[in-house]
């Protein structure tokens, strides 16, 4: 019997573990749920819980907003929102199967635009079209939001482009300009390489940020050939027919071989971004119109706020090209709380609720999706609309259907890296794409 | 006689029924979409045969993530049961601190694969990781390397963390298998006048194979699946030169082309199971003959 | 003999010592910058913080989730754990002691599930059928049948190195099946058994995979789910996410401690010879 003994410690040790932290666990449960008492005395809910789930770096960034608006809701009608925050690269797939195995929660959030056609809208979103909030959308709001004529979407977002942020300190000293051309693009950042500044900070690391490059090249080459996007998005024509692409991509190569980039730029990961631009290091980032906020939170002394912006200069670019408005939160169609569900849009939509929210978002306060809060634009984000002659446009991350910025990221990681030539990564994206027309008979 | 009495198939029962109908059951189901044509774009599932394993061999790209993939099984397996042996051995006794010494070997293993990639992401850092820093100050800053920047050496740089990670696991197996070595027979070798290599590769080495076969089988089998060290470290990078199949696997399904990406997996599975097949068969031959 | 011995041991010791180097300079990188501000954690490395800043942990501590996660994380871990290796032990016990054909195809299936690839929704399927989605029971069971073939295929190794003759002696002193195993075998495999305790415990304790998709409340999900939350929360502050992150390995830690002794125990009788 006494070869039992080690073993039966350690489980008595496991009991005791199990004991404390139930002891620990059961007090915190009580107060929780005493507190929950009073709370729910002035209502006449029934206990009600919604599911709410979301991509990671969509929630509660940099803050607690969206738990303590949850929390806000719960308090005053008595329904709980349970908030379940999904790792980035499992989203998709973690919803993909919940839809399609009947466990949707009753809230789920997507990318607007195109990107949304993945969780097949028709079949599981509700129409919100008759929703008092709707009125209070700004344009692109509800342009981004609607899918078949129908708002399908709550969005509470701020409708952002990249483009290239320039610290405006380095580029009076060395009397540069913003570049009309790309001549004139290569001359001045030869200019800053001669004088030991980066004269692009990639974050090569994350290959979507590679991808990010072509997706903004989208813009021009549509107004270029008017109807570009729908015929991408009938698979009328290809990447590689489009040769503003071509242009771009050479020119993008010719950019990384001439060390604009700076000594290792596929070993740089986004955080060390902030290092380098507020540190002055670099002197040229492509960033979206708030970043320069976040680089002046980190860096006070780097007066980022007053840096500005001009259109990536690839392929003759002069076109403000941006997103269909980030993301938005939709509901469940067959969702048994879909009362509740719109009780808790209508009360985020409240416009102090609406300022609470953008006040804990710096990063997307730029031009909010309702009429009720005051737009904060950046310095950027003016500069590069006047420095862009040629309009605006989507992007393709927002306009090209089964547009995936980490796939096309690694496709110009490995053409920089010399493995494929420009045409071989439009190729590549072609291959692509063709799987999935294919798979769904277009 | 006694044998179906003592020995009842009512113990193994428990743990098969649980194993069969949540496990097997319906993870072998999932290989009938690498026969249709599910996506994420369409609602329908249709049957389309053996098309998406057409498909598969003839992307040319698919070949790069399987070879990176048998390359880092076959030499992360090696290395860490090499490693893990050597631990075993020399932290098996004598040494005073050895239960501490086992704690710290032992220590990567239980840190999660996203915290050690995080890590290593800033060892291998070109300019401000250690790694290289430590190569200058020992005076061989020639060495230095963009370790997981340069495509070619990306996947290796994968390979040491796994071996760093992993080593650990393979020295608790062949720790466990040192205690069945009978002490008699050392001491008997002793007094025979063997040395201590004759003694580790005539009674040691024998006693272990059990370990040796647990350690490699599961070295293999988890190296050929090898997923989250590359994705938390490289996630494929450079390009696609670090991608392993399971990776592959992972990103088509984020593509959405979810037959394309099962039959990708079903072939992984088929690799796997003639592998470590063979390695059972070789291993337990090799045992009965010792034995 | 007994002097050059201690010569060899010492030497052992310390070139050990050296080596362990290579797994602590890592794990000291993340205590360091557990410790510091955010502007000097943004690059690891083994600089000292100009100051220390242990309130990181009081942070992340502040956090109302983190106990309910904490105890979330353990329930399912142990119990996953505890039905793992009653089962697999008993399973694996009877596989290598009677070899019949059934025995040795049930074993082969076991082995292919070491490296059958998980489909969700076919799973998410089997698990609605028998209604336990979205439940502890479901998930610790769906692990317990993830976890069972390695740890069969751990025991089933070490079962055949246990003499046979224990059996009948056991037999001859009127024990049957039951008896024989939970009395005599079981506690003979204490040191595979607390191998895979570690292992499942910690497998079970870093995935955080399957509660996304087979428990839909944020109320049952384990502590690493939170440490992830951290991420989000406090982006780019990678001081408060090294301290999250050695928050969450200190359980493990404890359990492995813990474990590590009682491997060790079955040695300490034949130790060095002095």
């Amino acid at each position: 019997m006494h070869h039992m003994k080690p073993l039966k410690s350690l489980t008595v040790a496991l009991v005791a573990l199990f004991g404390i932290s139930g002891l620990v666990g059961c007090s915190g449960a009580k107060d929780q749920s005493t507190g929950g008492d009073i709370k729910e005395q002035g209502t006449t809910k029934k206990d009600v819980t919604i599911t709410f789930v979301g991509s990671q770096n969509w929630l509660n960034k940099g803050s607690k907003i969206d738990s303590e608006l949850n929390e806000a809701f719960t308090k005053e009608t008595g329904i709980k929102v349970d908030m379940q925050v999904i790792p980035d690269d499992q989203y998709a797939n973690v919803l993909k199967t919940k839809l399609a195995s009947g466990e949707a929660p009753d809230i789920f959030m997507v990318s607007a635009g195109v990107g949304a056609q993945k969780f097949l809208p028709e079949k599981y979103f509700a129409d919100l079209s008759n929703e008092k909030w709707v009125s209070r959308y700004v344009p692109y709001a509800k342009a981004g939001s609607t899918i078949d004529g129908k708002v399908m979407g709550f969005m509470t977002w701020s409708v952002d482009g990249w483009g290239m942020l320039y610290n405006t300190k380095i580029f009076d000293k060395y009397h540069l300009t913003v570049p009309k051309t790309f001549d004139e693009f290569t001359q001045s950042m030869d200019t800053l390489k001669a004088n030991n500044i980066t004269p692009i900070y990639e974050v090569g690391k994350e290959a979507w940020h590679w991808g990010i490059w072509l997706s903004q090249m989208g813009a021009v080459a549509e107004k270029n050939n008017p109807g570009l996007y729908d015929k991408l998005n009938s698979n009328q024509i290809k990447f590689t027919d489009v040769k503003e692409f071509e242009t771009s991509l050479t020119q993008f190569k010719e950019m990384y071989d001439k060390g604009y980039f700076g000594k290792n730029p596929i070993s740089n990961t986004w955080d060390s971004g902030y290092e380098a631009m507020g540190k002055e290091q670099a002197a040229t980032f492509l960033g979206y119109t708030s970043y320069q906020n976040e680089i002046a939170g980190k860096f006070p002394d780097s007066n980022a706020n007053d840096w500005k912006m001009y259109p990536i200069p690839l392929a003759d670019n002069n076109v403000f090209s941006h997103s269909a408005g980030g993301n938005m939160r939709v509901a469940y169609k067959d969702s048994k709380n879909l009362d509740s569900v719109k009780a808790f849009f209508d009360f985020l939509a409240r416009p102090e609720n609406l300022k609470k929210y953008y006040e804990a978002r710096p990063d997307i306060q730029t031009a909010p999706s309702f009429t009720d809060v005051e737009a904060k634009p950046t310095e950027s984000g003016k500069s590069l609309v006047e420095n862009a002659p040629g309009g605006d446009g989507m992007d393709m991350e927002y306009g090209v259907l089964y547009w995936d910025n980490t796939v096309v990221g690694k496709y110009i990681q490995d053409m920089m890296l010399g493995g494929l030539s420009p045409k071989q990564v439009l190729e590549s994206i072609d291959r692509d794409r063709a799987k999935l027309f294919s798979a769904t008979g277009k | 006689m006694y044998t179906s009495k003592l020995y009842s198939w009512k113990f193994v029962l428990p743990a098969f029924l649980l194993f069969f109908a949540l496990f097997l059951v319906p993870n072998l189901m999932g290989f009938y979409y690498s026969l249709t044509n599910w996506n994420a774009m369409s609602d329908q599932v249709k049957f389309i045969g053996l098309d998406n394993f057409r498909d598969v061999f003839a992307d040319k790209s698919n070949f790069t993530s399987i070879y990176n993939t048998l390359m880092f099984a076959l030499v992360t397996s090696i290395f860490k049961a090499v490693i893990g042996l050597g631990l075993a051995l020399m932290l098996n006794e004598g040494i005073k601190s050895k239960n501490f010494l086992r704690t710290i070997f032992f220590m990567p293993v239980i840190i999660s694969n996203l915290i050690v990639g995080l890590i290593f992401q800033q060892i291998y850092n070109p300019d401000t990781g250690i790694l290289n820093g430590f190569l200058d100050v020992v005076g061989l800053g020639a060495f230095s390397q963009a370790w997981i920047a340069d495509p070619k050496l990306a996947i290796w740089s994968g390979m040491g963390v796994e071996i760093w990670k992993a080593a650990g696991f393979n020295m608790v197996i062949f720790l466990a298998g040192l205690q069945m070595v009978p002490k008699e027979m050392h001491e008997a070798a002793g007094i025979d006048g063997a040395n201590y290599w004759n003694k580790l590769i005539k009674i040691t080495i024998p006693f272990l194979l059990p370990s040796i076969t647990i350690n490699m089988l599961l070295n293999v089998i988890s190296g050929l699946k090898v997923f989250d060290v590359i994705f938390a470290l490289t996630n494929g990078g450079p390009g696609r030169a670090s991608e392993v199949v399971n990776l592959t696997v992972f990103n088509q399904f984020g593509l959405g082309t979810y037959g394309y990406a099962t039959a990708l997996s079903v072939i992984l599975f088929v690799f796997l199971i003639i592998i470590s097949i063979g390695m059972v068969k070789i291993f337990t031959r090799s045992e009965v003959k010792e034995g | 003999m007994t002097r050059k011995h201690t010569m060899i041991n010492v030497t052992k010791e310390i070139c050990m010592w050296i080596l362990s180097l290579i797994i602590l300079i890592p794990v000291a990188m993340l205590l360091l910058n557990s410790v510091k501000n955010v502007t000097e954690s943004a690059s690891m490395s083994l600089k000292l913080p100009t100051s220390f800043h242990f309130d990181n942990f009081v942070t992340v501590f502040k956090d109302g989730n983190i106990l309910r996660s904490f105890w979330n994380s353990l329930l399912i871990s142990s119990l996953t754990s505890v039905i793992t290796i009653i089962t697999s032990s008993m399973a694996a016990f009877v596989m290598t002691r009677n070899r019949t054909r059934l025995n040795r195809y049930i074993y082969i299936l076991f082995l292919i599930g070491l490296i059958v690839p998980m489909n969700y929704i076919t799973t998410m399927k089997v698990l609605q059928m028998l209604h336990i989605i979205n439940t502890f029971t479901g998930i610790i069971l769906l692990y317990s049948a993830t976890f069972i073939p390695f740890t069969v295929f751990l025991f089933y190794g070490f079962v055949s190195g246990i003499p046979k003759e224990l059996d009948e002696s056991a037999v001859i002193d009127g024990s049957g099946g039951g008896g024989l195993f939970f009395r005599i075998i079981f506690p003979l495999m204490k040191p595979v058994s607390v191998t895979a305790l570690i292992i499942n415990f910690l497998n079970c304790w870093n995935d955080f995979v399957l509660p996304l998709y087979f428990l839909n409340s944020s109320g049952k999900w384990g502590m690493i789910m939170t440490m992830y939350n951290y991420f989000s929360q406090y982006i780019s502050s990678w001081n408060l996410v090294s301290a999250a992150m050695l928050i969450n390995l200190v359980p493990i830690l404890v359990v492995y401690v813990l474990g590590q002794k009682y491997i060790i125990s079955g040695m300490t009788a034949g130790a060095v010879k002095g």
